[in-house]
C-alpha cells in the first residue's frame, strides 16, 4: 500500500488509497464467498425436501426447512444392504480417533523428549528416519500393513485401525514435540536431575505442564487426519468397523435409483462436523501452538 | 579429614576432542573454590563433571570422601546454580524449592519448615506464590540460590550465576554469595569469566586455559605470585605490563641483563 502513496504524493494520493482498500476488501469478499459456496449449498440443500430440490433452484433458500434429511442420514439411509444411517460408523470413527489421538500423542511427546533433551548416539538418525516416516505414501504401505495386521489377529477390527493410526501419525507428532522441546534450555533437564529427579519424573513434572500449546496441534492434527482419513478405512475395515468417511462413500454411491441429494449433503455435514469442532474449540491455540517455538522468551 | 571434593587425573573428551586433560584439584570442607579462564577453557565443563552431569573419560572423583566417579548426580549430594537459573516455569517459587524434597519423598511438614527457613534466609517470602515468568532477573536468581540452599547438600556448584545480572544488582549478588558462604561453613565451587569475582570470592583459584590447570592458589598468591605468563596476563586489572627481556645467571637467582630501554629502567 505505500508505494502507492509514494507514486501520487499530491491530493489525489488519499483518494486513491481509499479505493485501492476498498478493492482489496471486495476482492477477499469474493474470493470468501467463493470458498464458502460449497458449504452455502450443502447446508441449504440438508434443509430442503427432494421434490423442491428437484423443482427449485441450486442456491436458492429452502422454501420450507425440513429435517428429514437430516433424520435419514442420521439413522436411515442405506449403505448398501444395510439401513441404519451413518451413527453405528459414526461411532466407529470416535472409538477409532479418540484412541488413536491420545496414544499418538503421548507417545510423540515421548519420543519428541528423549530426542530433543535426552541426546543419545544416533538420535539424529533416528529422527530423520522418523521424519522420512512422514514423507512415505499411504499406497506403499498398505499391503505390508495387510499382512501385520492379519499376523497379529487385528485384522478388520477397530484396534487394528487404530494401531494402523498410531504407526503412521507418530512420524508426525514425534516431529512437533521434538521442534518444541528442542526450544527448551536444556539447563532445566540438568537442575531436574541434581534435584533427583529421573527419566519420567522430569517429563511429567516439568515438560508435560510445558506442553499445552504443542498439545493443542498435535491433537487437532491428528485428529483430522484420523477422522478424515479415508484409505486405510477402506482398506483395513470389515462390515462392522468401517469408520464413517467410509459409510459416506457408500450412502453416495450406493444408492440406485433417485440421488437423494438432501440426505447426502446432511451426511457429509455430519461426517465433517467433528474436525469443524475441534478445530473452532481448539483453533486458537492451533496459530500460537505452530509459532510459539519461535517466540519464547 | 578427607578432603570435601577431590579430583584426581580427570580427563574428558568429546569424540578425539580433549576438553580437560589430566585435572588435579582439592577442596577442604568450607573451601570456596573458583574455576576461573577465559571462555572455551573448560571450566564449565569441569563443573558438569564434578555434578555427574557429563560423564567423564578418565581419573576419578570423590566428593566427602566417597568416590563419586560413576555415581549419578542425583546420589552425589551436591546442589547447583545455573547461568540461567533453570527454574521450571510452570511450578511457583515455592514448589520450585521444595521440588527437590518432593522428589525425595521428604514429608509435608520438613518441606514447609525448611521452605519457610530458606525464604526467610534470602528474603523471597513475598514471592513464593509467584510464577518465574513474573519476577526480575534479581528475584530469580534468588530463587535459584533457594533451590540449592533447601537441599543442605555437601557441596555446592555455581554456574556463572552472575553473569546474567546488572552490573549494580551482580555487586550485590557477589557480597551475599560471599556472606552465605561465611555464614553457613559450606563448600563451594564456583565457575566465573570474570577475575573480580574471583579474587573477592574465593579462598582457592584455579586458573585454566584449554582444559589445563595454570595455576592453583589463594587469590593473593595468584595475583602475586603468577606462575606463568598466561596468569599474570590474565588475572589483575590493569593487566600486569608485560616487557620482553632477557636475563643471566648470578649466584642463586638471575639478573636482568642490562639491555632494557632507558624509559623503562627508569620506573
Amino acid at each position: 500500500m505505500t508505494d502507492m502513496s509514494y507514486t501520487s504524493p499530491r491530493s489525489g494520493s488519499r483518494m486513491a488509497n481509499i479505493l485501492l482498500r476498498w478493492a482489496l476488501y471486495i476482492m477477499l469478499g469474493l474470493f470468501a464467498l467463493f470458498y464458502l459456496m460449497p458449504l452455502f449449498v450443502m447446508v441449504i440443500t440438508s434443509f430442503k425436501s427432494l421434490d423442491e430440490i428437484r423443482t427449485g433452484d441450486l442456491i436458492s433458500l429452502p422454501r420450507e426447512v425440513t429435517f428429514d434429511a437430516w433424520r435419514t442420514a442420521w439413522s436411515g439411509a442405506c449403505t448398501g444392504i444395510q439401513c441404519e444411517g451413518v451413527r453405528p460408523f459414526f461411532w466407529n470413527s470416535v472409538l477409532i480417533a479418540i484412541p488413536a489421538v491420545l496414544i499418538s500423542t503421548l507417545i510423540g511427546a515421548l519420543n519428541g523428549y528423549v530426542v530433543a533433551q535426552w541426546r543419545f548416539k544416533g538420535a539424529n538418525l533416528f529422527f530423520a528416519l522418523m521424519l522420512f516416516g512422514c514423507f512415505i505414501p499411504f499406497q506403499v504401505v498398505l499391503l505390508p500393513m495387510a499382512r501385520m495386521l492379519g499376523l497379529m489377529g487385528m485384522a478388520g477390527t477397530i484396534p487394528g485401525l487404530i494401531f494402523v493410526h498410531v504407526i503412521y501419525g507418530l512420524g508426525f507428532t514425534t516431529l512437533f514435540f521434538r521442534n518444541y522441546y528442542v526450544s527448551i534450555p536444556s539447563e532445566l533437564t540438568k537442575a531436574a536431575k541434581v534435584d533427583g529427579a529421573g527419566f519420567f519424573r522430569i517429563f511429567w513434572s516439568i515438560f508435560l505442564p510445558l506442553s499445552l500449546p504443542i498439545i493443542v496441534v498435535t491433537v487437532i492434527w491428528q485428529f483430522t487426519q484420523i477422522w478424515n482419513d479415508f484409505l486405510f478405512g477402506v482398506s483395513f475395515s470389515q462390515a462392522g468397523t468401517q469408520p464413517v468417511t467410509v459409510a459416506l462413500n457408500n450412502i453416495v454411491n450406493s444408492t440406485t435409483g433417485v440421488k437423494a441429494y438432501n440426505v447426502d449433503m446432511a451426511a457429509a455435514i455430519i461426517a465433517a462436523l467433528p474436525t469443524l469442532f475441534v478445530y473452532v474449540v481448539a483453533g486458537k491455540y492451533f496459530v500460537r501452538g505452530l509459532t510459539a517455538g519461535s517466540v519464547k522468551g | 579429614m578427607a578432603p570435601i571434593l577431590e579430583i584426581n587425573n580427570l580427563f574428558k573428551s568429546y569424540g578425539s576432542v580433549e576438553i580437560l586433560k589430566d585435572i588435579n584439584v582439592a577442596i577442604e570442607q568450607g573451601d570456596f573454590l573458583v574455576l576461573v579462564g577465559p571462555s572455551g577453557c573448560g571450566k564449565s565443563t569441569l563443573l558438569n563433571c564434578i555434578a555427574g552431569l557429563e560423564p567423564i573419560t578418565g581419573g576419578q572423583l570423590s566428593i566427602g570422601g566417597k568416590d563419586m566417579t560413576h555415581v549419578s548426580p542425583k546420589d552425589r549430594d551436591i546442589a547447583m546454580v545455573f547461568q540461567s537459573y533453570a527454574l521450571y516455569p510452570t511450578m511457583t517459587v515455592a514448589k520450585n524449592i521444595t521440588f527437590g524434597m518432593k522428589v525425595r519423598g521428604v514429608d509435608q511438614a520438613t518441606q514447609d519448615e525448611k521452605l519457610k527457613h530458606v525464604a526467610t534466609q534470602l528474603q523471597i517470602e513475598p514471592l513464593l506464590n509467584r510464577k518465574p515468568g513474573q519476577l526480575s532477573g534479581g528475584q530469580r536468581q534468588r530463587v535459584a540460590m533457594g533451590r540449592a540452599l533447601v537441599r543442605d547438600p555437601k557441596l555446592f556448584l555455581f554456574d556463572e550465576p552472575l553473569s546474567n545480572l546488572d552490573a549494580k544488582l551482580r555487586v550485590e549478588m557477589r557480597t551475599e554469595i560471599k556472606a552465605l558462604h561465611q555464614r553457613l561453613g559450606a563448600s563451594m565451587v564456583y565457575v566465573t569469566h570474570d577475575q573480580i569475582e574471583a579474587m573477592t570470592l574465593a579462598t582457592k583459584i584455579v586458573v585454566m586455559k584449554g582444559g589445563v590447570i595454570q595455576q592453583i592458589g589463594t587469590p593473593s598468591e595468584i595475583y602475586n605470585y603468577p606462575a606463568n605468563l598466561f596468569v599474570a596476563d590474565f588475572m589483575g586489572s590493569p593487566a600486569m605490563n608485560l616487557i620482553p627481556a632477557k636475563t643471566k645467571a648470578n649466584g642463586k637467582g638471575s639478573k636482568l641483563k642490562s639491555r632494557v630501554s632507558p624509559a623503562i629502567r627508569s620506573l
